[in-house]
């Protein structure tokens, strides 16, 4: 059975309502965690979680770099210093994600679904970026500009943007009722 | 062809042009960015002295530069500071790079709607730069200012608007102004366009921004 055209406008809502869901919700994450700026829950989360695995992975890949983290959020080696400042550390990809799920109309299951898959993609583009950037410093500093500046910072949510079209398309309304209609 | 797949080489393409025109584009943009900055400046005792493109500290890019003179007070004689302002020249591309991408790409059901696109879009993408990449040459003399009004660890508005565009807001926003520069260029006649594609296709299953 077709379903009305007014049950998914209720559903989905406009691009424009999720584009404006989008900065408003993003600008609440953003400000939520740069208020925990400099607390251990900060620390815990780009510390540990992120750069003191990426200092291990560069080890593991290539033991002779002999990579440290350092304070001041500085992962060197003897050929590089890697400073890894505000917004390089990849939470930004987080935040994006949490944001885009939470503004698109779906079900609960299917953002639980999205947040956990999504999650695991951003951590990993994370550590991939930040590898990337050392090891670019570090043997092609020639190549610094374009890749710092641009690619990877962009080429990362260009991906979490395609996962995001990709989930969204599997995401169903959230009204009670489309489903079985749709089907 | 898959829509993320279609999508994908899209950015591909805009990234690939992007790397190419980074620079040019930073030195062409330079006077705009010059002239917004100004105008932020009158009544501030902030005194603009150049805008241009040059190398970066440690020679691997190449950086937007402002330089500029701060006074203790507006009108003061004898400047207290000078500042730099940088962004970097792939950041300053970052903005029209998905503005453009995103407004372009979302379908077209006319060659009027692509004009009237166009006619809006380019105002609202001025206000964006205007707020992106302007306001984060701007940073330095706020900061420069909190500290000769005594502050020893200032944290302006201008800071936490920097922080905001360099933790993704800067994308967000450039999203955003395309889709509501999208929806306010539709006619009333594709009116149903403006919908998730499920509302105008109730069969095609999808309720996603690929109109």
């Amino acid at each position: 059975m077709r379903m009305p055209a007014s049950v998914f406008v209720r559903a989905a809502g406009t691009p424009l309502g999720f584009a404006v869901k989008l900065i408003l919700s993003f600008a609440l994450l953003f400000g939520a965690f740069e208020a925990s700026r400099g607390s251990e829950f900060e620390r815990f989360v780009v510390e540990d979680l992120i750069l003191e695995p990426t200092t291990a992975l560069i080890n593991a890949v290539t033991p002779d770099e002999h990579a440290q983290l350092n304070p001041g959020r500085v992962i060197s080696s003897p050929g590089s210093k890697l400073h890894v400042t505000r917004g390089c550390e990849g939470i930004e990809m987080f935040l994006l994600l949490v944001a885009g799920i939470l503004s698109f109309p779906a079900s609960a299951a299917r953002r639980l679904q999205g947040l956990l898959i999504g999650s695991a993609l951003a951590y990993l583009l994370s550590i991939a970026r930040l590898l990337a950037l050392h090891y670019i410093l570090r043997y092609s500093p020639g190549a610094w500009e374009a890749l710092h500046g641009l690619i990877l910072p962009l080429g990362p949510i260009i991906l979490m943007a395609l996962f995001f079209l990709y989930w969204s398309e599997r995401a169903t309304p959230f009204l009670p009722g489309a489903q079985a209609d749709a089907a | 062809m898959r829509r993320e797949i279609r999508w994908g080489l899209v950015a591909l393409l805009a990234l690939a042009l992007g790397v190419a025109c980074a620079e040019p584009y930073a030195r062409l943009a330079a006077p705009y960015y010059a002239a917004v900055d100004r105008l932020v400046a009158t009544g501030r005792p902030w005194e603009i002295t150049s805008l241009d493109v040059r190398p970066g500290k440690s020679n691997l890019t190449a950086e937007l530069q402002l330089n500029a003179n701060v006074f203790r007070y507006a009108g003061a004689e004898q400047r207290a500071a000078r500042v730099v302002g940088h962004v970097q020249v792939g950041e300053v591309i970052e903005t029209p790079l998905v503005y453009w991408t995103v407004l372009l790409g979302l379908r077209l059901r006319s060659k009027r709607q692509l004009l009237t696109r166009l006619a809006v879009g380019i105002p609202a993408f001025l206000v964006l730069e205007a707020v992106t990449t302007s306001t984060q040459l701007i940073l330095p003399m706020a900061q420069a200012s909190a500290l000769l009004a005594g502050e020893p660890h200032p944290v302006t508005p201008w800071d936490r608007w920097s922080r905001f565009l360099e933790a993704g807001g800067q994308f967000v926003l450039s999203f955003g102004f395309a889709i509501l520069v999208a929806a306010l260029s539709r006619s009333r006649s594709v009116d149903a366009v403006d919908k998730w594609p499920g509302a105008a296709a109730p069969d095609s299953g999808a309720i996603s921004p690929d109109y």
